[in-house]
C-alpha cells in the first residue's frame, strides 16, 4: 500500500525548570492509505505529544522537537529544524530561537494543517471557540482551505440556475447535471435527510449563483488563481528537486501571508452577500448531515455551550473532515463521553473512513476501542514505541511484557471470574528516565542487559516490531 | 439471604433551578426520583448509568451526605418494619392522597425513629460507619496536609475503631491514669501513629510516605491513601464514587485488586459507582442500573451481563467494546442523548430513545418489579423481551458468535 505519512527518529523534549523532559525519543512508524493506525498507552507515555509534533503544534517554549523527519508524502514538514533554534549546552541548557524563520514556516505550515493533516481534539468543548458560533467555525476551515471546489459549485449552479429554481418550486430533484453541482446534488439526495434540507440547500445555491453573476469575473479570476495554488500544493507533496521545492514554499508562505484571519472572521459574522460564504454554509450543513447530527440548521446557528459532549464532538469531527484531509489523527476521541454515545461516534468514523479512504491515527487508552476501530497498532511506554503489529497480533500474539501485562490487566465484560493481573509500579519520571529499555524498573522478565542497553527495534514476524532484548532478530531501520 | 445493611426507600432529590432577577425557584432538576434501594452487608453493589443519571447524587444521599427532598434511609432495620414501610410508601404514591389512617402514621412514626435522615442520635451512629472515597484524588486530599494527618483525621473525629484501640492503647493508658494530661496526650498520639502506619503499610506504601503532602504522590498512590483514610475507622460500608475513572488501566486493576483484598479481611460493604461497565464485571456481586434517576433494572452481576432484560441494559452492555478483535457483535446503538433531568419525558423516561417503544410507554411509568428472582426490571414489555430473541443481547451472544468462528 501507498505510505502516506512516514515518520522516523522523532524526538520531542520540554525544557522547564526542573531539567528536560524527554518526552518522545526515537519514535518511527508508518502510515500507509486508507488504514487505521491505533496507538496505546498509559497516561504521560507521549501519545498526544507525538501527535502535536506532527501536526507542528507543540508549544515552544517550552517543547523542542529535537530531531527526526516527518514526511507527508515526499515533504519533509521537519526541514527547517536546524534553522529554527539552536541548543546551547554549556552548564545550562539555552535555545536560541530564530523567531524569522519560525514565523515563515507557520506561515507555510497553515497550508498543510487542516487540509493535509487534520486533528481531532480529546475536549470538544475546548477546542471550540465559545465566542463564534458552530457555523461560523465551519465555515473558517472551508474558507481557508477549500475555495476551488466551492467556487466550481457555484460557477457550475449558476449556468443551471433556472433548472435549480424549477427544482425547488417543484420540491424535488428529478435528475442531475454532469457537472460539480450535479455531484453535489446526488450526495445531497443520496444522504436522504428529509425534503426540508434538500429545500434549504436548493435556496442557498440558487441565492449564492444569483450573487456569483453579479461580478462574474471577480469571481472567474478568482477560481483560476486558486486551482493554481491547489496545483503547486500538490506538486509540494510530489517528487520534486530541493530548489524547486523552495520556491514553492516561498510562493506559498507569501500567499498565506495575505490571508487575513480577524479580517475573515469579522466577514463570517456581519451578513455579507458573499456568494463565497452562503456556500460554505451550505457546505457546512451537508457536513454536519454527513455525521448525523439531527435538526442539523438548528445546531448551525447555535454557540458550543448549547450543545453536549457528543454533538460538539460530531462537530469537531465534521470540522476535521471537512477538506478531505490525508491524515485525520484522532486524540482520544471518545475519552470525555458515554459509552451509548461512544459507540455513535466510533460508528461514525468507521463510516466516514470507509467512504473517504482517510487515514487515520487513532489515539487512545482504552483497549477496547483499538480492538474495534483499527488495523495496525502501536503501543507505547515512556516516549518509546515498544510493540508494533496488527490488531490482531497485538491482541492474540503479544510478544513484549508490557504489552501482555497491559492486556491482562483490563478488565473484561465477557470474561467475570478471572481476577485482574498487574503491572506493579508507576509510569517513570521522563526527566530522569531508567537506563536502558524504559521499561526495565516494571519488567518481570528483566535481565541485567535491560539495565544498561536500549533495545533494538526487531523484527519478529511479518510486521510485527518489537523493542526487547528478550528477542532475536533481524533490526529495523527505519530509514529505509 | 444477608441482613440488609441499608436500605431507602421512596428517595427523592430535586434540586432547585434558580432563575430570574429575584432568584425565585424556576425549575427543578429530578436527580433522584423515588428510587428504593437495599444493600446487604458484605456484598458489592455496582451502581451503573451514564453521566448525569444521579448516580453520584444517590450515592451520597445514602451515606447522608445529601439532604433528600422526601425519603427514609434506614441503618440494619427490621425486617418487618422495612417491609411495611415499603409497602405503605407504593401505596401512598399510588393513592395520590394525603390523609393518612393510625395505623399508618403508626408506622411512620417508628420509622421516623430509626431513619438516619431524621433522627439525630441514629445519624451520630451512622456516621462513624460510613465512608466514601471520592473520583478525583487530586481535590480529594487536602494539598497542605501531611499524609499522616490525613489518615489520622478521622480517628481523631471518631475515635479509634474498638479492636485497634484495644491494640495499641488499653494497657498503656490505664498504666499512666493518674499522669498529667500531657503524657496521656501524648502516648494516645503515638498509638495513632503506629495505628495509621499499619494502615498504609496494608495500602502498598510505606511509612516515609506519612510524612509527605499529597503532591508528591502519582494518581494511584493518591487514591491508595485516600482509601486508607475511608478504612481507618473500619467502616462497615464505603461509597466507592468512580474511585478509577482518573487512573490508567494497569493502575485501575491494582486498586480494584487493594479493594477486593481489604474487603476479605473486614467484610466492608461497597457501593461502586461506576460508568465503566467493564470493571463493574470484575468487581461487584451485584449491580443496579440507572436512567435519569430512576432504577431501571437491578440483578447479579453474572445475570445483567448475560441476559439483560430492559432495553436501556441491552444498548448499554452491547455498546462497551470488547479489546479482543475477532469478537463481532450486534450494537444497539441508542439515537440521540440523554434528556434533561428537568424535564424528564412523561411515563417510562426511555420511551424517546426505545425501539420497543409504544403509546403505553408514554403514558405510564413502569414500576420495578421481579420477572425472576433476584431480578428486577422496569419496563412495560419485560416479559416479552424476556421470551424473544434479544434477551441474550448481552455477553452470551459474544461467546456464540466466537464458538462459531
Amino acid at each position: 500500500m501507498e505510505k502516506v505519512l512516514t515518520v522516523s527518529n522523532l524526538k520531542t523534549q520540554f525544557f522547564i525548570y526542573e531539567g528536560v523532559v524527554k518526552a518522545i525519543d526515537d519514535v518511527s512508524f508508518t502510515l500507509r492509505k486508507g488504514e487505521v493506525l491505533g496507538i496505546v498507552g498509559e497516561t504521560g507515555c507521549g501519545k498526544s505529544v507525538t501527535a502535536y509534533s506532527i501536526t507542528r503544534l507543540i508549544p515552544d517554549p517550552p517543547g523542542r522537537i529535537i530531531s527526526g523527519k516527518i514526511m507527508l508524502g515526499n515533504l519533509n514538514l521537519l526541514k527547517n529544524l536546524d534553522k529554527e533554534a539552536k541548543i546551547i549546552q554549556k552548564k545550562r541548557i539555552k535555545i536560541v530561537r530564530n523567531r524569522k524563520i519560525i514565523r515563515k514556516n507557520d506561515y507555510f505550515l497553515n497550508r498543510i494543517r487542516g487540509k493535509y493533516i487534520s486533528m481531532i481534539f480529546q475536549e470538544p468543548m475546548a477546542a471550540l471557540n465559545p465566542v463564534y458560533t458552530v457555523e461560523d467555525q465551519i465555515v473558517e476551515t472551508l474558507f481557508l482551505h477549500n475555495l476551488t471546489k466551492m467556487l466550481k459549485i457555484i460557477k457550475s449552479s449558476s449556468k443551471h440556475l433556472s433548472e435549480l429554481v424549477k427544482f425547488r418550486d417543484q420540491k424535488e430533484i428529478s435528475y442531475f447535471f454532469d457537472d460539480d453541482v450535479g455531484e453535489e446534488l446526488k450526495k445531497i439526495v443520496s444522504a436522504n435527510k428529509g425534503q426540508e434540507s434538500i429545500l434549504k440547500h436548493l435556496d442557498m445555491l440558487i441565492e449564492s449563483s444569483k450573487l456569483y453573476l453579479k461580478k462574474e469575473a471577480k469571481y472567474e479570476k478568482m477560481l483560476i488563481k486558486s486551482i493554481e495554488n491547489d496545483k503547486i500544493e500538490e506538486k509540494l507533496l510530489s517528487n520534486i528537486s530541493q530548489e524547486e521545492e523552495d520556491q514553492i514554499i516561498k510562493i506559498l508562505t507569501k500567499e498565506s501571508k495575505k490571508i487575513n484571519l480577524i479580517k475573515i472572521s469579522k466577514k463570517l459574522k456581519r451578513n455579507t452577500r458573499d456568494p463565497l460564504i452562503i456556500e460554505a454554509r451550505r457546505e457546512a450543513l451537508f457536513l454536519l448531515e454527513s455525521v448525523n447530527i439531527p435538526n442539523a440548521y438548528r445546531v448551525l446557528k447555535s454557540y458550543p455551550h448549547e450543545l453536549s459532549g457528543g454533538m460538539l464532538q460530531r462537530v469537531v469531527i465534521s470540522i476535521s473532515l471537512s477538506n478531505n484531509p490525508y491524515v485525520l489523527i484522532a486524540d482520544e476521541p471518545t475519552t470525555a463521553l458515554d459509552v451509548t454515545v461512544q459507540a455513535q461516534i466510533l460508528e461514525i468514523l468507521k463510516n466516514l473512513q470507509k467512504n473517504n479512504k482517510t487515514s487515520i491515527i487513532l489515539i487512545t487508552h482504552d483497549l477496547g476501542v483499538i480492538a474495534e476501530m483499527s488495523d495496525r497498532v502501536a503501543v507505547m511506554y515512556a516516549g518509546n514505541i515498544v510493540e508494533s503489529a496488527s490488531t490482531d497480533d497485538i491482541f492474540h500474539n503479544p510478544k513484549h511484557p508490557y504489552t501482555i501485562g497491559l492486556l491482562q490487566s483490563i478488565p473484561r465484560i465477557d470474561n467475570p471470574d478471572k481476577k485482574l493481573k498487574t503491572v506493579p509500579g508507576s509510569v517513570p519520571n521522563l526527566i530522569n528516565p531508567p537506563s536502558g529499555c524504559r521499561f526495565n524498573p516494571r519488567c518481570p522478565l528483566a535481565f541485567d542487559k535491560c539495565k544498561l542497553e536500549k533495545p533494538p527495534t526487531i523484527e519478529v514476524s511479518d510486521g510485527h516490531t518489537v523493542a526487547c532484548h528478550l528477542f532475536s532478530g533481524k533490526e529495523v531501520y527505519n530509514d529505509e | 439471604m444477608n441482613d440488609i445493611l441499608i436500605e431507602g426507600i421512596g428517595i427523592r432529590k430535586y434540586f432547585p433551578i434558580k432563575g430570574g432577577i429575584s432568584g425565585r425557584t424556576v425549575g427543578y432538576v429530578y436527580a433522584v426520583d423515588n428510587v428504593n434501594i437495599t444493600i446487604y452487608k458484605g456484598e458489592t453493589v455496582g451502581l451503573v448509568g451514564e453521566s448525569g443519571c444521579g448516580k453520584t447524587t444517590l450515592g451520597r444521599l445514602l451515606i447522608d451526605l445529601l439532604e433528600p427532598t422526601t425519603g427514609f434511609l434506614l441503618f440494619k432495620p427490621d425486617k418487618d418494619l422495612s417491609e411495611k414501610v415499603k409497602k405503605l410508601y407504593s401505596e401512598l404514591s399510588n393513592k395520590n392522597t394525603k390523609i393518612l389512617k393510625k395505623e399508618e402514621k403508626n408506622i411512620i412514626s417508628q420509622a421516623g425513629q430509626r431513619d438516619i435522615y431524621r433522627n439525630k442520635s441514629m445519624k451520630k451512629v451512622f456516621r462513624k460507619s460510613v465512608q466514601i472515597v471520592f473520583q478525583d484524588p487530586v481535590s480529594s486530599l487536602d494539598p497542605r496536609m501531611l499524609i499522616k494527618d490525613i489518615i489520622a483525621e478521622p480517628i481523631y473525629v471518631n475515635g479509634v475503631p474498638y479492636d485497634a484501640g484495644i491494640k495499641y492503647l488499653k494497657g498503656e493508658v490505664s498504666a499512666t491514669s493518674d499522669d498529667n494530661k500531657k503524657a496521656r496526650l501524648k502516648l494516645k498520639h503515638e498509638a495513632v501513629r503506629n495505628y495509621c502506619t499499619d494502615i498504609i503499610s496494608e495500602m502498598g506504601l510505606n511509612q516515609d510516605h506519612l510524612y509527605r503532602f499529597p503532591h508528591e504522590f502519582s494518581g494511584g498512590q493518591r487514591q491508595r491513601i485516600a482509601i486508607a483514610r475511608a478504612i481507618s475507622i473500619r467502616p462497615e460500608f464505603i461509597v466507592l464514587d468512580e474511585p478509577t475513572s482518573a487512573l490508567d488501566v494497569s493502575v485501575q486493576a491494582q486498586i480494584l485488586n487493594l479493594l477486593k483484598d481489604l474487603q476479605k479481611k473486614y467484610g466492608v460493604t461497597y457501593l461502586f459507582i461506576t460508568h465503566n461497565l467493564a470493571a463493574v464485571r470484575a468487581f461487584s456481586d451485584r449491580v443496579i442500573v440507572m436512567y435519569l434517576g430512576k432504577i431501571v433494572e437491578e440483578s447479579t452481576t453474572d445475570e445483567i451481563f448475560e441476559y439483560p432484560i430492559h432495553p436501556y441494559t441491552q444498548a448499554l452492555i452491547s455498546a462497551i467494546p470488547i479489546p479482543d478483535p475477532k469478537l463481532k457483535r450486534n450494537r444497539v446503538i441508542l439515537s440521540g442523548d440523554v434528556p434533561s433531568p428537568s424535564n424528564p419525558p412523561s411515563g417510562c423516561r426511555f420511551h424517546t430513545r426505545c425501539k420497543f417503544a409504544q403509546p403505553i410507554c408514554s403514558q405510564s411509568e413502569p414500576q420495578l418489579f421481579e420477572i425472576r428472582k433476584g431480578h428486577k426490571v422496569a419496563c412495560h414489555f419485560a416479559e416479552d423481551i424476556l421470551k424473544s430473541e434479544t434477551a441474550s443481547a448481552g455477553i452470551k451472544k459474544v461467546s456464540d458468535v466466537s464458538n462459531s468462528e
